[in-house]
């Protein structure tokens, strides 16, 4: 395994897209083993949630593209893995 | 298929189908008694001629047809437009080019073409006898004919909205033929 295996963003959901339509549709890309959503606040008109996204070879242009693409936006890349190794997280 | 998943997507972002539905009866119910009116201002004036009352009779359901779809369009499209800036200003971003924005747009088409057709279909159903009877009736029996057609056009929509909304369709059905009785009974005392 090599390339971007993980990536946790902040992202913010427009209330009018299901997150479960949108993890769906993550879930489908090339590379993507596996997508999780955590909704952590809901304001008037959107969802804040921490999407991670999991797999081998992660194309994180076109996950983004495809993010945007439903009206979400991305506000920040919270954590990237990537390489063969797991890195541990060091405090 | 792709196409129907498309549609579907649409509506779950805009729930247009419980605004589609809405105005399909709304609207329909509108040319309906509209025509209905035209017609019973006719009868009631004497007007022996079919070709005039064909004539009166497509100039109103085109009217209400253009009226229908027109309205909607501006009005949908400036609603959707102004749902769109608020979640653009809530997602810190612009819309243009995405499925949300996509999804509004044909939301707002959606809404015109059932608010321009509704009306203009339920016009024609009640104009039908004048517009095929080619010569076969008497104008009384093609008056009442479309009299008969305007009260079925009626009962259904009640019965459709009796169905949506899980009530007795029959009683339903029998509130917008009161509806219509009472507007012939309006023209009537005019007259």
């Amino acid at each position: 395994m090599a390339g971007i295996r993980k990536v946790v963003l902040d992202v913010l959901i427009p209330l009018q897209i299901s997150s479960i339509d949108l993890a769906k549709k993550l879930s489908k890309m090339k590379g993507v083993d596996g997508v999780d959503i955590n909704i952590h606040e809901v304001e008037r008109k959107v969802e804040i949630a921490k999407l991670t996204i999991i797999g081998d070879e992660l194309d994180f242009d076109l996950l983004k593209k495809s993010i945007e693409d439903t009206g979400a936006s991305i506000q920040s890349v919270d954590r990237v893995l990537a390489g063969k190794n797991v890195v541990e997280w060091v405090e | 298929m792709k196409y129907v998943e498309r549609i579907v997507r649409y509506d779950k972002i805009t729930s247009m189908s419980e605004i589609l539905r809405r105005y399909f009866v709304m609207n329909a119910f509108d040319g309906a008694l509209t025509t209905f009116g035209v017609l019973i201002g006719a009868f009631v004036g004497g007007i022996k001629d079919p070709s005039l009352v064909i004539k009166v009779g497509l100039a109103t359901s085109v009217a209400v047809g253009v009226s229908g779809f027109t309205g909607a369009f501006f009005t949908e499209s400036a609603e959707r437009k102004r749902e769109l800036k608020q979640i653009e200003v809530a997602v810190h971003r612009k819309l243009d080019k995405t499925e949300l924005h996509r999804a509004y747009s044909f939301a707002s088409f959606a809404t015109a073409l059932v608010d321009g057709l509704s009306p203009f279909t339920a016009s024609l159903f009640i104009l039908s006898p004048f517009l095929f009877s080619f010569g076969g009736l008497t104008i009384e029996s093609l008056y009442y004919y479309s009299f008969g057609f305007a009260i079925i056009s009626f009962f259904l929509l009640g019965a459709f909205l009796g169905k949506v909304s899980k009530e007795n369709i029959i009683l339903t059905g029998l509130k917008l033929v009161l509806a219509g009785v009472v507007c012939m009974g309006i023209i009537m005392l005019i007259e």
